[in-house]
Formats: structure tokens, sequence, C-alpha cells
């Protein structure tokens, strides 16, 4: 079954180019350009991984992130934030997402980082099952 | 971006929407500095200086015997010397309607207060100086020294907003160029990329992929290099 990236950017053209990227590295890849019905996206797409500009309508990348932490039943699926930021190291310490990509990045980039937080959420599961 | 940008270079003065971002703009140690200067410079055993946000008073510093003077005798006092134009006097503290019921020292009876106005004539303080009798150094010539000092420090206060108002939108412009620069170059970077994928291209368009790759990456260190500047610049 595909894992499926469900990715927040208000740039249509980094959307799309990201959405082709990922398609074609056989991932399901949902798209949302606001974040502001960040739960109820959610619960609908049930990702494997969020990937989450930070500078998007409305509410803001930050906002939305600390919402899904919140959340009991989504708060360990992996978000990684992307963006042209100058602190992302700072700003993703401090909303505890998994990771960053800091714009402008390579295709090999994007694919690494999501295959690497995929994994990473994977071997925890099976860490957390074998205990 | 644009009209944001051509907005914050418009701006040749800055006026705060409220007085208490102009109050923000006063360092903590100014006030004790300035409050005991003006106690030794007129001889008055007493002096304070209370901002006003707009809503209520608060106090900054005082010079004295501050464990005899009760915050509603200072606010009562900032109160009356905001509704004044350059400055308002008290020749007998408890006698006055608007003290009287409150417990003054005996000692202090004379007040002298000068308000703090913005260019605007928005009031954002007060200071005061109070003593038993109306000081020896006191004079006309040292009223007008007061309200010439506190019309500086006022002009001072205005001064340290606008500058960090500017700096503050100069940040945010600075923010806003380097973020919306990444943005296109990220998609040039990976279209050029992903161009650069297909098999079937002739040598040449793939050294123009290549070419556009390397490009970007330049691009990105420059503006790697000005946002850095502009980082060690604050």
């Amino acid at each position: 079954m595909k894992k499926c990236v469900l990715i927040y950017e208000d740039d249509l053209d980094i959307m799309q180019l990201c959405k082709i990227i990922l398609t074609a590295s056989d991932y399901q890849v949902e798209t949302r350009n606001t974040c502001e019905n960040i739960i109820a996206d959610v619960k609908e797409v049930n990702p494997n991984i969020i990937l989450m500009d930070l500078w998007i309508p409305e509410i803001g990348g930050e906002q939305a992130i600390m919402l899904v932490k919140q959340e009991e039943a989504f708060k360990d699926i992996p978000i990684v934030i992307f963006s042209a930021n100058e602190e992302l190291d700072t700003i993703c310490k401090r909303i505890n997402a998994s990771g960053y990509l800091k714009k402008p990045f390579d295709i090999m980039d994007l694919k690494n980082i999501i295959q690497l937080h995929i994994s990473e959420k994977k071997h925890s599961e099976q860490s957390t099952q074998s205990v | 971006m644009n009209e944001m940008n051509q907005s914050a270079l418009n701006d040749k003065e800055i006026i705060p929407e409220n007085p208490s971002d102009l109050i923000q703009c006063i360092a903590e140690d100014d006030y004790d500095w300035l409050t005991r200067q003006l106690a030794a410079l007129f001889g008055f055993s007493d002096t304070f200086m209370t901002l006003w946000d707009g809503q209520q008073s608060s106090l900054k510093s005082f010079s004295g015997k501050r464990e005899q003077v009760s915050e509603d005798l200072l606010y009562s006092l900032s109160a009356l010397v905001h509704s004044a134009k350059d400055f308002y006097l008290i020749e007998n503290l408890s006698s006055h309607p608007q003290t009287e019921k409150i417990n003054i020292p005996s000692r202090l009876n004379f007040f002298v207060g000068v308000p703090f106005k913005t260019k605007a004539g928005a009031v954002i303080g007060a200071i005061g100086l109070m003593n038993d009798i109306v000081p020896a150094s006191y004079n006309g010539h040292q009223l007008e020294l007061l309200r010439i000092l506190v019309m500086l420090l006022t002009d001072n206060i205005e001064l340290r907003y606008n500058h960090k108002s500017q700096t503050d939108k100069e940040k945010l412009i600075n923010r806003k160029f380097t973020h919306d620069l990444r943005n296109p170059l990220t998609v040039i970077s990976l279209n050029a990329e992903i161009i650069n994928m297909e098999n079937n291209l002739s040598a040449g368009v793939r050294d123009m992929c290549n070419q556009v790759k390397q490009a970007t990456g330049s691009m990105n260190q420059l503006i790697d290099t000005f946002a850095a500047i502009q980082k060690n610049a604050q």
C-alpha cells in the first residue's frame, strides 16, 4: 500500500512540483493550500507524513502543527516543515516538528527527508510493538 | 510585497497608534536616572515619573522617601498634570480639592508637574516634583528649564520609537524579500532538475538545465549572504 504524504503549500507551483516528484517516487500525495482545517484534513486523508509550509494561510504552519500535536490520535504523525524562512532549525525545535527542508531544495533533498521520516516512524512503531 | 515595501519606504515619520508603543521605547534605567537628576537639579525632596498608556498610569521611578508617599497621591497628581497644557502647580497639597482626601506626608506641600506630550498632542506620562516649600533653587527660569527637559525627553522617546518602527519594518521587508526570492528559485531549480531527468534530451538542452541549476544555486548563495549581512547588522 502506498504511503500517503499530505502537503500544505500556498505556492501552487511548488505544490505541483512536489506532487509530481513524490508521485513519481510511488507516494500517494494529497495537497492543501490553506491549513485552517488541518484536523479535518488529517482525519480525512490519514497521512503517513505531513509536509508543511510555514507561511501559509490562514493560521500559519506553526499554529497548524501545534493543533495536530495536541490531538492524541495524530501527535505521532511525522511533520516536516519546509520554508524559505531563515530560522527553520529554531522553529523546528520550538514546535517539535520531525524535520525541516529549506527552500530552495533539490529533488533528492525532498525524497530523502520524506523517506527518512516515514522510515523512522515505521521503526518506532515496530519497536513499540516488540516491547 | 510591493505594496508593503512602497508603504514602508514612503513613511518618513511613523505615528504610533497607541501611546504605550512609545512608552516601550524608554529603557528602564533611563527613568531612574532622569528622576534622580531632576531631584538634584531643582532641589526637590521627592520626584517621580509616571507613564500613561491611554487607560491607566503606572509609576516608573521615584526619588525620595517612597514609603511615605501613596500611589493614590502619585496617580491623582499625574491625572491633574495630564490635563495641564504646560505644567500644573499646587502650593498646598493638603487643601487641593483633588488631593485633600488623600493621606499626604506633612513634609510635602508644594508640587509642580509637567506632562509628557508627543508632537501629536498625546499624553504619555507625567513628571512630578514635591517639596515642603518652594525650593530655594526653584524659580520661573527653572520651571521653563523643566518644561524644556521634558519636551526633549518626549522628543527622544518619539525618535527612539521611530527608529525602532523603521528597523522593525526593514527587518520585515528583508524577511519577505529573501522568502519571496527563494520560492521562485525553488520552482526554477526543481523544474530544471525534472527536465534534466528526461531520457531523450539533447546534450545542449541538458547543459542548459545544468546551467539553470548552477545559476539558481549562485542566486541562493547571494540571498544567503544578504540575509546573513542583515542579521549581523541587527
